[in-house]
């Protein structure tokens, strides 16, 4: 399951949405998740669905990838379903013991986990056709206002770009530990809360003491490299919005519209 | 004037106990004068503690002498105000394949140090194709670092510094993490660099292998150096590498085991094809 | 005691896009006080292998047997096995954690169930045996040097008091002398304690020097499994394995295609003299008569 978060994996490939500006996805992709909250019928959840079906289709990603995410929400979702299924009033189709299925809950349960596997199918999108670079360029571009009131926008941009680009690493790291320390006969399974909390120990001190490290090595990698903050710096990769561009957030507000409008409308 | 100069550097680590006072002094490098010509393949031969890589990290200004001065292109490290411009002059590639890729794609972390150095975003991409030329690395330029063999990450890092276009590299045990076939990967991508395009190159190590090619070796010990001369002076020097800790290469050991035992050949056999030749010879 | 893999392969992600095959077709016993290297190109399934041996990881076919018991049967407690079988993994020096050195080594032992005086008792004296001096026991384990820290993770593992020690490239990582100091320790462990060692390395003069029995790993398979002169006697098909043997091999197959009569199965520096020096010495007898 570490190895399947889709987070930071970027899969290269030459398509429309690749080569849009990051700003434009990270906008578009927060537009999107907004219309997943104005939309609240089937018909609205159609329109998601093209609308998503066609970005996929247009990233030119193959669709195993976009589910992968998925199987890290797989129990939340799971626990979202069940809970809205048997603990929404309303008309009851079905009854086991205090457990009763109705249809209002039925019916919850698919908006809010229609509205979850959007989101990550939709935030796995922008991730996967955006270098965490890319992201975190875009990022600190519209941060940029912040400035003024002081805030470390492009430190806060590397430090993000940093950690993605180290979260793999880690995790394969956290692996390698927890395997040495089984060897030694650790147990990270058995045991009450308090017992499995003090078993992680034996894997903690050394992934904190090894993040330690790297962050040193690192620190003096980018030095040698004449890293001095974000001053006099350029861009290999500067943002500049195209024609695209346009036409993309053209499309989106279009469709936000459309969510808006079957909202009000009650569609 | 040699574009690296060290004269009577030395320098001390403190460590300090809890409260912050001076617990422990160690003299980690101790009179040292160094002299590298430009364009010349230098190694520095010692094993783990001798100094070697606290003198790596003063040929790059990261760490301060504490005695003594170095010169990088005639620029003085402890000086103010040029710190960037050494940087520049001389790049550094590090040990640990990983925590030297800042880029989550081998391409993007090629361009950091141009970056940085605030380079015209087209002569950034035009420095980025020659350094990954430079080291092979081209085919892989759209891949995640992650992905890549510890070899391969490491010409990422050498064409990351490459595209800095310094005068000099530092390479401090850039294969001690690599198995044989990324060792030669990488020994090959310097060579060519020194060769080609005439990249100064000081590799630290501590495989006696490595220097075969150098045309200069620099032994250290104790923050000294104890030895230095062309490598093939250094492998006769059999008896003392052994006790600063160092090994010569199986052939090497064999010739001078086969001239302890009476036989007459040359000395200071660095390959095998010299050990061959000059045992069909002595018969 | 004996380790017996019949018939194991095994798969990565099977049945998704990423499957790929480690290993295949490994037929392959362990006996007791045995010295065994491994050697195998990156990616030839090494690491996989040695994972199987104690349990961390399950055969996707095929069985892997603990002194006749299949360690996937009913009943069977792979953390016991952990006991017997133990594995040190390349840098182990990372996984240390504790506040000092004796506490550190006594992890093992005290997972076993020991109590505090008797996992103390097997951790003082692993590390005995790994060459750690007393005076490093109450040091923390990050103020060690690398081979120190190195010596103090196998004896960690070697407080439990195993029948068979894996080793993953142990001196990975070290200079010249620390390699040496490391060896020789583990060769010594294998005469004073009687265990068996599996040696994985990347250096065939190590390995030369040291083992009794070679095992080499290529592409998931098994391609050689004999004494060492056997098993570099084979250079050529070594070499397109990506691997190759030590030097004096190449040296020793030279001088006698030279015409010079030498042992071309000597592998180390003591016995590539030694029959250097005889051949030379037949040569000018010949010359003289």
């Amino acid at each position: 399951m570490i190895r399947d978060i889709t987070l930071g994996q970027y899969y290269p490939a030459k398509s429309v949405l690749h080569r849009l500006d990051p700003r434009t996805k990270f906008v578009g992709t927060l537009l999107f998740v907004i219309s997943l909250f104005l939309f609240h019928t089937f018909p609205g959840y159609g329109v998601a669905t093209v609308f998503l079906v066609s970005m996929i289709a247009l990233s030119k990603v193959p669709v195993s990838f976009m589910f992968k995410g998925l199987r890290a929400i797989f129990v939340i979702l799971l626990i979202t379903v069940a809970f809205n299924i048997f603990l929404t009033p309303g008309r009851v189709l079905w009854q086991l013991g205090f457990l009763k299925l109705t249809y209002e809950g039925l019916m919850q349960a698919g908006r809010m986990a229609i509205r979850l596997i959007y989101l990550v199918v939709g935030s796995s999108i922008m991730t996967l056709t955006t270098t965490p670079n890319q992201l975190t360029d875009g990022l600190e571009d519209l941060m940029r206002p912040l400035k003024r009131i002081r805030v470390p926008v492009h430190e806060i941009a590397m430090m993000m770009s940093i950690a993605l680009r180290f979260i793999p690493i880690l995790m394969e790291e956290t692996d390698k530990i927890m395997k040495a320390q089984i060897a030694r006969g650790a147990d990270f399974e058995t045991g009450n809360i308090f017992q499995k909390a003090k078993g992680l120990v034996p894997l903690l001190v050394p992934l904190f003491i090894s993040a330690f490290r790297r962050a040193n090595d690192l620190a003096m990698a980018m030095e040698a490299r004449c890293y001095h903050g974000g001053e006099g710096r350029t861009q290999m990769k500067p943002l500049c919005y195209r024609g695209r561009d346009f036409v993309a957030y053209g499309v989106t507000l279009v469709y936000l519209a459309v969510s808006v409008v079957f909202r009000v409308k009650g569609i | 004037m040699g574009i690296i100069r060290a004269s009577k550097l030395g320098f001390d680590y403190y460590r300090y106990d809890e409260d912050g006072q001076e617990q422990e002094v160690t003299r980690a490098i101790d009179h040292v004068d160094l002299d590298v010509r430009e364009g010349q393949f230098v190694a520095i031969l010692g094993h783990n503690g001798s100094g070697k890589s606290t003198l790596a990290k003063h040929i790059n200004a990261l760490l301060m002498p504490t005695e003594g001065t170095l010169w990088v292109d005639n620029m003085d490290t402890a000086a103010e105000g040029e710190l960037w411009r050494i940087r520049q002059k001389a790049g550094m590639v590090f040990q640990n394949p990983d925590n030297q890729i800042i880029g989550t794609v081998v391409e993007e972390d090629v361009g950091f140090g141009p970056e940085n150095m605030g380079v015209p975003t087209e002569d950034i991409w035009r420095r980025v194709d020659e350094s990954l030329a430079a080291v092979g690395m081209v085919a892989y330029r759209d891949h995640s670092p992650n992905k890549l063999s510890g070899g391969q990450k490491q010409r990422v890092a050498i064409a990351g510094v490459m595209a800095m276009r310094p005068r000099c590299i530092v390479l401090d045990e850039p294969t001690a993490m690599l198995d044989p076939n990324g060792r030669h990967e990488v020994l090959r991508a310097v060579r060519e660099l020194n060769q080609k395009e005439n990249v100064t190159v000081i590799l630290i190590t501590h495989y006696m292998e490595e220097v075969v090619f150098a045309d200069h070796v620099y032994v250290m010990d104790q923050g000294h150096i104890v030895l230095e001369g062309i490598p093939r002076e250094i492998f006769t020097r059999v008896e003392e590498l052994k006790d600063y800790g160092l090994d010569v290469p199986q052939v090497t050991l064999l010739a001078y085991e086969l001239k302890k035992a009476g036989l007459s050949i040359p000395e200071g056999i660095l390959t095998r094809k010299e050990l061959v030749d000059a045992l069909c010879r002595s018969n | 005691m004996s380790i017996e893999l019949k018939n194991v392969s095994y798969l990565y992600s099977p049945g998704t896009a990423y499957e790929m095959r480690a290993l295949e077709n490994i037929n392959l016993t362990i006996p007791e006080h045995q010295f065994i290297g491994m050697i195998g190109h990156t990616g030839s399934g090494k690491s996989t292998l040695i994972q199987l041996f104690n349990g961390l990881l399950r055969p996707t076919g095929g069985e892997v047997c603990y002194n006749g018991e299949n360690i996937w049967g009913d009943g069977f407690s792979r953390k016991d096995l952990r006991s017997q079988v133990g594995l040190v993994f390349q840098y182990p020096e990372y996984q240390l954690f504790e506040v000092d050195v004796l506490q550190d080594v006594c992890f093992g032992p005290k997972n076993q169930g020991l109590s505090p005086k008797e996992a103390e008792k097997q951790a003082k004296r692993a590390l005995e045996h790994v060459g750690v001096p007393e005076e490093l026991f109450d040091k923390s384990p990050f103020e060690l040097s690398g081979g120190q820290k190195k010596r103090v993770a196998i004896a960690g593992v070697l407080a439990m008091d195993p029948k068979i020690l894996i080793l993953d490239e142990p001196t990975a990582g070290l200079d010249p002398a620390g390699r040496d100091e490391i060896l020789r320790q583990i060769a010594s462990l294998h005469e004073t304690r009687g265990i068996t060692i599996v040696l994985v390395s990347h250096s065939m003069e190590d390995i030369a020097r040291y083992v009794q029995r070679i095992v080499v790993m290529n592409q998931g398979q098994i391609a050689f499994d004999d004494i060492p002169k056997r098993v570099f006697s084979h250079y050529r098909e070594l070499e397109q394995m990506g691997l190759a043997a030590p030097e004096i091999t190449y040296v020793m197959h030279d001088l006698k295609s030279r015409g010079l009569d030498v042992d071309v199965e000597a592998i180390t520096v003591e016995e590539a003299k030694r029959s250097i020096l005889r051949a030379l010495k037949a040569v000018r007898e010949e010359v003289r008569t």
